[in-house]
């Protein structure tokens, strides 16, 4: 092999390394995928080594077209998982099978999936129905999010109904989870609603 | 050189001024859904001549918001079916705001928050002090109004007889068909300025919060953009306390001007 190949050979190899820098190498598939691409890499050098001895068996076309298999089957791995590692990812709360009319300060605890959550921000809306056929309950209230991190609550964002929120869980090492309180003025507190959770996307 | 300039510049400025002019979103002249008779809200004396609250704040909303204002007499129970149709541009008639009626029109506000209260002939006042004494009794309330709901929600057993117009259920509590009325506390009030021998109970307040907003047709958000900005102004400049003490003397305005800041968004 000459030096220039040799050169060329070298920062292919480096080049495809790469991924194992920003891939999650505790999943096995990913592991395999980013290990793949090096792999590649050398089935394509292998035939510039001198064969020891003559052989009928064609080794660089076979090393090629099993190199580009090779190649193309890691390579999907690593942007699929690249792709599965940045996604924003729905979120589905349990519902706790309890009361499901709410009243001014009633509040709950959301348990966010992941310990700790796959990403490091959600973003949050939620919405009230009226369970009355009085008042003006839907949009006069304000919903308190609170996050808690490790069991420990964080700055809350108070917004209307309707409005989304994000809110960070960066640092949660065991478990995070969002708090969402139930306000309404003073002289509305008789109102009576339905909350539900319109959007929760963890994101990056 | 420098007279060229100066006409450039102003024509520039006029031009500016001329932009800068809010359009107008309402009508020269808008058909206002007023009640039959509320007295201290909206009600016409013998000669036709109008007053109350209602009625002053339509008109000011006309002047500020450059229409005509045309009073055009609604039953609660229509306000809705009238402004869908477009026989009426606004509702101006102590008409609360609800996330049922949502559904079916616009609102801007609140320009006044009341609750429910209750209306019994002055000579029987002594028999009602809380809401468990109306248990079992008569109580007269309008067609459409939130009163019904609210006296079926209370979760005790009342009789509920139904009428057009409030007048007819202060005849029908004087007569002594009914053994007492209600609605809003603060139309009881108005109720109560024409009709001495009625007394609303102070103590007797209950249900959902009334905030009487401005009916306008569903999903225009301009018109109620409009109305938005100036029930803030009428809020903060003093008009809401001039035209309350004019029109409801004696009752206190604690609890029933909303916060400026707070009103629905539309």
């Amino acid at each position: 092999m000459s030096h220039g190949r040799l050169l060329i050979f070298l920062l292919l190899l480096i080049a495809s390394l790469s991924p194992l820098l920003f891939l999650n190498l505790d999943k096995a598939g990913q592991l395999a995928s980013a290990l793949a691409l090096p792999l590649a890499v050398i089935l394509v050098a292998l035939p510039s080594i001198p064969p020891l001895r003559r052989s009928s068996v064609p080794w660089r076309k076979v090393s090629i077209i099993a190199a580009v298999i090779v190649a193309v089957v890691g390579g999907s791995g690593v942007v699929y998982a690249i792709w599965q590692g940045n996604r924003d990812i729905d979120v589905t709360f349990p519902t706790d099978g309890g009361d499901p009319t709410w009243k001014d300060g009633y509040y709950t605890v959301l348990p966010v999936p992941g310990a700790p959550p796959e990403r490091e921000r959600i973003t949050v809306a939620a919405s009230l129905k009226n369970t009355n056929k009085t008042g003006d309950c839907e949009q006069t209230a304000t919903l308190e999010y609170t996050p808690l991190i490790d069991g420990r609550p964080q700055t809350s964002t108070s917004v209307p109904p309707g409005q989304s929120v994000e809110l960070s869980l960066a640092g949660t090492t065991r478990k995070a989870e969002v708090k969402i309180t139930l306000h309404y003025e003073s002289g509305n507190a008789n109102c009576a609603v339905d909350l539900f959770i319109d959007k929760a996307v963890l994101h990056g | 050189m420098a007279k060229r300039l100066l006409l450039a510049l102003l024509l520039v400025v006029a031009g500016c001024g001329a932009d800068a002019q809010e359009p107008a979103v309402f009508g020269k002249t808008v058909n206002i859904g007023v009640s039959p008779s509320s007295p201290g809200w909206g009600t016409a004396d013998a000669a036709g001549v109008r007053s109350g609250f209602d009625y002053d704040f339509s008109n000011w909303l006309g002047q500020h918001l450059a229409f005509t204002p045309v009073p055009v007499t609604v039953l609660a129970r229509d306000r809705e079916i009238e402004l869908q149709r477009g026989t009426i541009g606004m509702v101006v008639a102590t008409y609360s705001i609800t996330d049922a009626r949502r559904e079916q029109v616009g609102f801007a506000g609140p320009y006044m928050l009341s609750q429910q209260g209750v209306m019994v002939r002055a000579a029987e006042k002594e028999k009602y002090r809380t809401l468990a004494d109306l248990t079992g009794k008569t109580i007269c309330v309008t067609s459409g109004s939130t009163s019904a709901k609210q006296l079926r929600e209370l979760g005790f057993p009342v009789s509920v007889t139904e009428k057009d117009v409030y007048e007819q259920c202060r005849l029908a509590l004087r007569d002594g068909q009914v053994d007492a009325l209600s609605t809003d506390q603060l139309i009881l009030y108005g109720l109560q300025k024409v009709d001495k021998e009625t007394y609303v109970v102070p103590e007797i307040a209950f249900g959902q919060q009334e905030r009487y907003g401005i009916g306008l047709p569903k999903g225009d958000k301009a018109k109620c953009e409009a109305v938005t900005t100036q029930i803030r102004t009428f809020l903060i400049d003093g008009y809401w306390d001039r035209f309350f003490a004019a029109n409801l003397p004696g009752v206190p305005t604690e609890g029933h001007k909303p916060n400026p800041n707070r009103l629905n968004p539309c």
